[in-house]
C-alpha cells in the first residue's frame, strides 16, 4: 500500500515529462522543418493573396504592386511602410463571382516579445479581388497589408 | 474584570470598544486625512511660487494662486485644529490604541513617503538633464516635512499608537527596496545596453546613454537610503509581526524571484532568436538583453537575500518563501508549455503567409527552460515528504491555490475554446482558421490539465499518508483568550507558537506587588486542551486556569 501511494506520483510525473519532453521535440522538428507556406494555384483569387501577403510580409512593395488592379496602382498614394512584422494571414473563405471575388482572411498580430509578453489578437479582413484580363487582381486589402491609401483621392 | 472596564471608558460614557467611538474616529481620522492632503498641495503650490518666482517672465491668470490660498488658509487651519483636537485625546490609552489612528499614521506615513521621493527623484533626474524645476522640489520639501511629523507622532513615547504601530515601517522598507532595485536594474541596464551598442534606433537625437543611467542611480540611492533607514535603522529586519512575514515573502522572496526569472526568461529568449532566428536584425533582437541581465542579477540578489533572511525567521516562513518560488517557476512553466502548443499548432496550421512562428516558439522555450528547473529545486518533486509535511497548512493551501488558479484558467480556455467549435459548427470557414484561432486557448488548456494532474496526484498521496500517520488536520484549539497582567505580549507569542492558534489577549489591572507566572506554565496548561475557544487566565501568582468555552 505504501509502495503503491509511493510510487503512484512518481508515475504521473514521470509520464508528464515525458509528455513535455515530446511536446518540446515535435515543436521543435515542425516549427525549423516546415519551410514557406505551401503556394496555392496562381491563377485563383487565393494564389494571388497568398503571393501578396507574402510580399507585403517581405517588404517587396514592387512585387505587391504587380499584383494590384492596374487602376489602383495608378492613383496610388503611397503609405509610409509600416512593419508587417509578426503578421500571419490564414485563409477564412473565398466567394467566387463572374468577374470579381472575395477572399475572406483572417490576420493574426502578435506584438511585444520575450517569454511573457508575447501576445497577439486576430481580426478578420476581406481582399476584394477582380479579373483584369484573365488574371485576378486586388482592388482592396484589410488595413494591416495595404500599401495604397485608400483615402487619398487619384490624380 | 469590572475594575478594567472602569479604567478604560472614556469620561464621556462612550468605551473603547463602542460602535460611536468607532464610528468617530473613523470619520475624524478620514477628515484629517484630506484635510492634511490639500493644505500640503496648498503649501506646496506657494513654496513653488516662492522658489520659482524669478523664473518666470509673465504671469497670466490668478485662478492657481487663488486655489492655493484656499487650500492653504482654509485647509491648513482646519487640519490644524482637527489635528490639535485628536492629538490632545491620545493621552487615553483607548484612544492610542485604536485601529483607526495606527491605520491613519500608517497611511499618512506611505503617502507622504512616496510622494517627497518620486517628487526628490524628479528634482534630481530633471536638475541631470539640465532643467531646473521648482514645482517638484516644493512637493517634496513639504511633504518630506509632513512625513518628519507623522513619524515623530508614531514614535511619540505617550501618544504613539500601540496598534499597528509597525505597518509604516514595513511598508517604507518594502517600498525602498521595490523602488531602490527597480532604480539599480534601470542603471545597470543602460550602462549593458551601451555596451551592447543598442541604443534606441527610433530616436534621431538620442539622450547620451548615461542619462538614463542617472536617472536609475538616482532612483537606487533614493531606494537604498528609503530601505536601509526602515530596515536597519528602524530595525524592520527584526519585527515578529505576521504581516512584516507576508512582506518580507512578498517583496523580497517573490518580487525578486520574478524579477529574476523574467530577465534570466528574456536574456535566454534573445540568446536563441540570435542564434536560431535572426530575421528581425541583431539590433532589435538585442534591444531588451541590456535590462534583462540587470533584471536577472538584481532580481537574484534580492531573492537570495531575503530567502537567506526567511529561513533564519521561522519555520512557517522558510516554508512559505519556497512555496511562492515554487508557484512562481510553476506559473512560468505553465505558460511556457502553453506557448509550444500554440506554435506546434501555428506552424501546423498552414496559413497563407506568415512572418514564421520561430519567435513564438523560442519566447515559449525559454520560459519552460526557466520557468521548470525553478519548480523543480523549490518544489523537489522526487523528495519523499513525511506526513508531518504532508498535513503542513502553507502546503494545503497551496494546492488548494494551485487547483483554484488551473481552475479559472481552465474554464475561460475551454469557454473560448467552446465558442469558437460553435462558431465553426454554425458558420464553416477553413480548418486551418479554425486552427489559428484556438491555438492560444489550446495551449493553455493542454498547460492547465498537466498541471492540475499532477499536482492532483500529489494531494491524493498527501491525504494517504496522513490519514496512515493518524495526524489531526487542523488545530486542536481554534481561538485563545488570554487574560493576563500587565503586558501579555510575551505570553501571546509563546501561546501563538505552541497552538499555532490566534490569541486575544485581554490585559488584566496587575494587582499590588503581583509577579507574572512563568510563560512556560501557561504554554504547559494548554497541552491537550481542545475546543475552538478557550479561555486562559494567567495568575494571579503561579496560578493559570485554562477554560474551554461551550460553542
Amino acid at each position: 500500500m505504501d509502495d503503491a501511494a509511493r510510487s503512484r506520483p512518481d508515475r504521473t510525473l514521470i509520464v508528464i515529462l515525458a509528455v513535455l519532453g515530446l511536446l518540446v521535440v515535435v515543436a521543435l522538428v515542425v516549427v525549423f522543418t516546415r519551410g514557406e507556406p505551401e503556394p496555392l494555384d496562381a491563377a485563383t483569387p487565393e494564389g494571388v493573396v497568398q503571393r501578396y501577403a507574402a510580399a507585403v510580409i517581405d517588404g517587396d512593395e514592387s512585387a505587391a504592386m504587380d499584383l494590384l488592379d492596374p487602376e489602383v496602382v495608378d492613383s496610388c498614394v503611397r503609405l509610409p511602410a509600416s512593419s508587417a512584422e509578426g503578421v500571419r494571414v490564414t485563409l477564412v473563405d473565398t466567394t467566387l463571382r463572374d468577374d470579381t471575388a472575395d477572399v475572406d482572411v483572417l490576420v493574426t498580430t502578435t506584438y511585444g516579445d520575450g517569454p511573457f509578453g508575447a501576445s497577439e489578437y486576430d481580426e478578420r479582413g476581406v481582399f476584394d479581388l477582380v479579373l483584369v484580363d484573365g488574371d485576378w487582381r486586388i482592388e482592396s486589402a484589410p488595413w494591416q497589408l495595404t500599401i495604397c491609401d485608400p483615402t487619398a483621392v487619384g490624380r | 474584570m469590572s475594575a478594567a472596564t472602569g479604567t478604560a471608558a472614556a469620561p464621556g460614557g462612550a468605551g473603547p470598544g463602542s460602535a460611536q467611538g468607532t464610528v468617530r474616529r473613523l470619520i475624524v481620522f478620514v477628515l484629517l486625512f484630506v484635510l492634511v492632503t490639500i493644505a500640503a498641495i496648498g503649501i506646496a503650490g506657494l513654496v513653488e511660487r516662492l522658489l520659482g518666482a524669478a523664473r518666470d517672465l509673465a504671469v497670466a491668470g490668478t485662478a492657481d494662486l487663488a486655489l492655493q490660498l484656499a487650500f492653504t488658509l482654509i485647509g491648513g487651519p482646519l487640519a490644524a485644529l482637527l489635528w490639535w483636537a485628536s492629538w490632545r485625546r491620545m493621552a487615553d490609552p483607548a484612544e492610542r490604541g485604536s485601529v483607526a489612528w495606527g491605520l491613519y499614521l500608517a497611511a499618512m506615513g506611505t503617502v507622504s513617503l512616496v510622494v517627497a521621493t518620486s517628487a526628490l527623484a524628479g528634482t534630481v533626474t530633471s536638475l541631470v538633464d539640465g532643467r531646473w524645476e521648482p514645482e517638484a522640489l516644493a512637493v517634496a520639501i513639504v511633504w518630506a516635512l509632513v512625513w518628519v511629523w507623522h513619524r515623530w507622532m508614531l514614535r511619540h513615547p505617550a501618544k504613539g499608537p500601540t496598534r499597528l504601530a509597525t505597518v509604516p515601517l514595513v511598508l517604507g522598507a518594502a517600498y525602498g527596496l521595490v523602488v531602490g532595485a527597480g532604480g539599480v536594474v534601470v542603471a545597470v541596464g543602460a550602462v549593458l545596453d551601451a555596451a551592447f551598442g543598442t541604443p534606441t534606433l527610433a530616436i534621431l537625437v538620442p539622450d547620451p546613454w548615461w542619462y538614463a543611467a542617472l536617472d536609475g542611480l538616482t532612483w537606487a540611492v533614493i531606494g537604498g537610503a528609503i530601505w536601509w533607514w526602515h530596515w536597519v535603522h528602524d530595525g524592520v529586519r527584526r519585527i515578529p509581526t505576521a504581516f512584516a512575514a507576508v512582506a518580507l515573502v512578498v517583496v523580497g522572496v517573490l518580487g525578486g524571484a520574478a524579477a529574476a526569472l523574467a530577465g534570466a526568461g528574456t536574456a535566454l529568449d534573445v540568446g536563441l532568436r540570435l542564434a536560431f532566428d535572426p530575421a528581425d536584425g541583431t539590433a532589435a533582437i538585442l534591444e531588451p538583453l541590456g535590462t534583462a541581465l540587470a533584471a536577472a542579477a538584481v532580481g537574484a540578489f534580492v531573492w537570495r537575500l531575503h530567502a537567506r533572511i526567511a529561513d533564519a525567521h521561522s519555520e512557517a516562513t522558510r516554508r512559505a518563501s519556497r512555496l511562492v518560488v515554487a508557484g512562481l517557476g510553476l506559473a512560468g512553466a505553465a505558460s511556457g508549455i502553453g506557448v509550444v502548443v500554440n506554435a506546434v499548432l501555428a506552424a501546423v496550421a498552414d496559413p497563407l503567409a506568415s512572418t514564421g512562428t520561430r519567435t513564438l516558439l523560442l519566447g515559449g522555450i525559454s520560459t519552460l527552460v526557466v520557468g521548470g528547473p525553478t519548480w523543480w529545486l523549490a518544489w523537489r518533486p522526487t523528495r519523499r515528504v513525511d506526513p508531518a509535511e504532508a498535513a503542513d497548512v502553507g502546503r494545503r493551501v497551496y494546492l488548494v491555490a494551485v487547483f483554484g488558479a488551473s481552475a479559472v484558467v481552465a474554464i475561460v480556455a475551454l469557454l473560448v475554446v467552446g465558442y469558437r467549435l460553435f462558431e465553426f459548427v454554425l458558420d464553416p470557414v477553413t480548418g486551418a482558421a479554425l486552427v489559428d484561432r484556438i491555438r492560444a486557448p489550446l495551449g493553455l488548456l493542454v498547460a492547465t490539465a498537466l498541471v492540475f494532474a499532477y499536482h492532483f496526484a500529489v494531494w491524493r498521496r498527501d491525504r494517504v499518508a496522513i490519514a496512515e500517520a493518524g495526524i489531526a488536520t487542523g488545530r486542536a484549539i481554534g481561538r485563545v483568550v488570554l487574560v493576563a497582567p500587565g503586558d501579555p505580549s510575551p505570553f501571546v507569542r509563546a501561546v501563538s507558537e505552541a497552538t499555532g492558534a490566534p490569541v486575544t489577549a485581554w490585559p488584566r489591572v496587575p494587582a499590588e506587588g503581583e509577579t507574572p507566572p512563568d510563560v512556560d506554565r501557561v504554554v504547559g496548561a494548554l497541552q491537550g486542551v481542545s475546543g475552538r475557544r478557550v479561555l486562559v487566565l494567567a495568575g494571579p501568582g503561579d496560578r493559570v486556569e485554562v477554560v474551554p468555552l461551550a460553542e
